[in-house]
């Protein structure tokens, strides 16, 4: 999943190139995973 | 040996220490700095990180947090009948969630022990609107000699100042006017020093004086104490720690003869 760069909604990468399936901006943001991190304080 | 309070609140104390050697001194300020435990945080677990900063740089930031550490409540983790594993007697776990447009605080870190709490005050993140913190921190104690996080006290200490002004002073009052601190006072046909305790050893008197009539002196067998702790701990109890630590190396010295 990623998030378009012009109009911010979620898209799925396509096969054939990298789009906005919405709007056809070609900039395409990964979001952070729902992933929980543990990290050393150090 | 002899240890007189010149002033001490929660978060500083002078403290002189008299008939000891330098040897000793510096024995008993390495001990409080290096050797007393205090609480700082270890882990952290990020739920949910939308802040401008990376989690191990916000990670970073939360170990550096004093937290308030009740000695006679948490083991160290090594010592700990959990076998360094984590358990409740070893571990504080606090936790933390924010949402922006705001300044995030040491003091949003709730604890479950009210005696046991962050130093509130000290700015950890700025959220934009929108922007989210969740996260678990797991405090557990430490020493200062492992990461200055679990220091507990800034100390240093210096030589007691010993002014001695002799028969040939004239009273000029030269030394009066050139001391920084304020303690040499005129007493009749003579010059006399105030609260030797605040002097810096400058020596700008004794340059002064027209008679050489000032002798200055750092004694080596009397030192004042400035220490300044972290919040963690009031600072006369990072001495008695200190203390404590130093007593116990000795204890394993006699069992290894």
């Amino acid at each position: 999943m990623y998030v378009c760069g012009a109009c911010g909604r979620e898209v799925e990468l396509e096969e054939q190139h990298v789009r906005c399936a919405f709007c056809g901006y070609r900039v395409l943001y990964k979001p952070r995973p729902k992933v929980v991190k543990r990290v050393k304080a150090r | 040996m002899e240890l007189k309070v010149l002033s001490a609140d929660d978060r500083r104390a002078r403290v002189v220490l008299s008939d000891s050697s330098p040897a000793y001194a510096n024995a008993l300020r390495r001990a409080m700095i290096a050797e007393v435990p205090t609480l700082a945080i270890e882990d952290v677990i990020i739920y949910e990180n939308t802040s401008p900063l990376y989690d191990e740089i916000l990670a970073h930031r939360l170990g550096l947090v004093p937290i308030r550490t009740d000695l006679s409540r948490l083991n160290l983790r090594e010592e700990c009948s959990c076998g360094g594993e984590g358990c409740a007697s070893c571990t504080l776990t606090l936790s933390l969630e924010a949402e922006g447009e705001r300044m995030v605080y040491s003091h949003d870190l709730r604890s479950p022990d009210p005696e046991m709490t962050p130093m509130p005050g000290i700015p950890i993140v700025k959220l934009a609107e929108g922007q989210r913190l969740k996260l678990e921190a797991e405090a557990v104690l430490g020493r200062g000699r492992e990461h200055a996080k679990w220091q507990a006290a800034v100390v240093g200490y210096k030589y007691y100042p010993e002014v001695e002004v002799l028969e040939s002073c004239t009273a000029c009052g030269d030394c009066v006017e050139v001391c920084p601190r304020g303690i040499m006072k005129l007493d009749g046909s003579r010059a006399r020093a105030e609260e030797v305790e605040r002097c810096i050893l400058c020596r700008a008197c004794v340059q002064e004086c027209r008679e050489n009539a000032i002798e200055l002196r750092a004694s080596d067998s009397r030192f004042i104490f400035t220490i300044e702790s972290t919040g963690a701990l009031p600072p006369l109890e990072v001495l008695r720690q200190a203390c404590r630590c130093i007593s116990k190396k000795a204890e394993r010295m006699i069992a290894l003869l």
